[in-house]
């Protein structure tokens, strides 16, 4: 097993995105790191199977110039880490090309996967992340791409826990997805991104108790918690990062952070669209509430903001 | 089942809203070529009939007319709310997901737009579904826009070929009352030259008659768009 690699403590971060940008300047005194997804900044050239990624130079610059003076983490879209035929070479391009432009304290990416292969060869594009079953097969995969994520730019590699609505996914050697994420994470030595709002509709979703869950995970390699808030449909939950974090998740949030002793940072992830329905002021209460279990939590960080407190 | 065919036949489950299981049998279809067992197929035609499945492929196409009403936003307004949802949702029908990029899934959805308005009454789209006036033009000049997008320079050189949109009304006129959902410009027997190109301020202006005239004589560059 590749050991754990610590994390640097950066604080309370906020998802970079075009449309936040009235929020990151009147946020700014709350706001110590930020999370870009490299896939937003790109365009796709069409090719035969998926095409190649691109930056488009000018939202790179604008999304380098926003985040200076601040440490940035990657949080990655379309890698596809779980696909067994292979996953998104062309997105690995592209994270190369950030890295050595941009360098990350960590990145992650979502524990499931968007293509598989037709009988035919052709690729099938699922257009939703959908989960991996909680197999041998799957922890196969998926340990040595960890293993190796991790060790390709010198940062942790983070696996964050995806929403899904399937029951009853297939498994073997007794596991949940619990036990399946400290498997992975446990043999690979990569960290965990603990999206709680994901967590938290899993358990409305599928029907479990989410507080006794989280006490079976391996909270000691937890590096990164994501918060949000979304909506329901249909008697389902929907992470849609359209919405202040609810009490629930909040209540998680405070039990997990005094037990996860190398959390490196919290995310509250706010898709641009919902700006107008969650409004500056809600964030700025997204972030304040997070900062105060933060500091709670971590003694040895800087109060009134972090050190980056001034754009 | 090994992994790879459990991930296929679920991603193929969820792109065809479980019509690939078929009427009678679960081998037959888009799921023939997989090596599964009896069990495993049970449990992907109990999955179909879940409540958490049919979720699952109301997101994934969710998100794709997301993508469409933000990135073909003229070719809609154009088309108004009943004829909007009608072309998506035949749309989405028809062409598969293949990308998680908008202007990806709106060029395509434009090319879908241009094709069906164009082509013969059949069956999923209603005769005059899609016979809007201006939109052809309308749509080729969305698209133009995103390909210019798509195309500007990554980096200083020659950049790629620009495209010339031919209205029957003043383009401005007419992109106007769109997006103000006023009544549209009458055609006035005169045709109307727009140039797309990356390299324009705004990637699109309009053209006097006699520099459409230069730029049809001389640009070989240049893909003309005849829309009407």
């Amino acid at each position: 097993m590749d050991p754990f690699a610590l994390p640097p403590r950066l604080g309370v971060g906020l998802t970079y995105q075009r449309g936040l940008h009235g929020a990151f300047t009147e946020c700014a005194d709350l706001i110590d790191f930020y999370e870009i997804s490299p896939d937003l900044l790109c365009r796709e050239q069409p090719g035969a199977d998926g095409g190649a990624l691109r930056f488009q130079p000018d939202l790179f610059a604008e999304a380098l110039d926003w985040c200076a003076g601040r440490p940035v983490v990657v949080h990655g879209l379309g890698l596809s880490i779980g696909s067994a035929h292979g996953w998104n070479e062309g997105y690995l391009a592209i994270l190369d090309d950030f890295h050595a432009r941009c360098p990350f304290a960590w990145h992650s990416e979502h524990l499931g996967f968007l293509t598989a292969q037709r009988p035919d060869g052709r690729l099938l594009h699922a257009g939703v992340p959908l989960p991996v079953p909680f197999t041998e097969e799957a922890l196969a995969l998926l340990v040595p791409r960890a293993t190796a994520l991790g060790q390709r730019y010198g940062v942790p590699f983070l696996l964050e826990n995806l929403t899904y609505y399937l029951p009853n996914l297939p498994a073997d050697g007794g596991r949940d997805e619990v036990m399946f994420l400290n498997d992975l994470a446990g043999r690979s030595g990569c960290g965990l991104l603990l999206d709680l709002y994901n967590f938290h509709c899993n358990a409305i979703n599928l029907g479990f108790d989410a507080r006794t869950a989280l006490s079976r995970l391996k909270l000691d390699q937890v590096v990164e918690v994501h918060l949000a808030g979304g909506t329901t449909h249909d008697g389902f939950l929907l992470d849609v990062h359209s919405d202040a974090v609810p009490e629930p998740v909040w209540e998680l949030f405070e039990w997990v952070a005094p037990r996860a002793p190398h959390l490196g940072g919290v995310v509250y992830e706010l898709l641009e669209q919902a700006l107008p329905v969650v409004g500056v002021e809600g964030v700025r209460r997204q972030l304040e509430r997070a900062r105060r279990v933060w500091q709670k939590c971590s003694p040895t960080a800087r109060k009134g903001g972090g050190a980056y407190a001034t754009r | 089942m090994p992994l790879g065919d459990w991930e296929t036949a679920l991603a193929t489950l969820v792109v065809t809203r479980g019509s690939a299981l078929g009427p009678d049998g679960l081998r037959r279809g888009a799921l023939g070529g997989l090596n599964l067992t009896a069990a495993e197929l049970d449990w992907l035609g109990w999955q179909a009939g879940s409540p958490g499945f049919a979720m699952t492929c109301r997101i994934q196409r969710w998100w794709r007319e997301i993508r469409l009403r933000w990135a073909a936003r003229l070719t809609l307004a154009l088309l108004g709310p009943s004829r909007s949802t009608e072309a998506i949702a035949a749309y989405l029908d028809a062409v598969p997901s293949f990308s998680l990029f908008i202007v990806s899934e709106a060029l395509a959805f434009l090319d879908f737009v241009l094709d069906t308005a164009s082509a013969a009454p059949h069956d999923f789209v209603p005769d005059t579904a899609l016979r809007v006036p201006h939109l052809p033009a309308v749509a080729h000049f969305e698209r133009a826009l995103l390909a210019a997008a798509q195309a500007a320079p990554l980096s200083a050189g020659v950049p790629p070929g620009a495209t010339m949109v031919e209205f029957d009304v003043p383009p401005e006129a007419l992109l106007t009352a769109i997006l103000r959902g006023d009544p549209l410009p009458e055609p006035d027997g005169d045709k109307y030259q727009v140039l797309v190109s990356p390299v324009l301020r705004h990637r699109w202006q309009c053209l006097s008659p006699e520099e459409a005239r230069l730029l049809e004589t001389g640009c070989h560059a240049c893909q003309i768009v005849l829309a009407s």
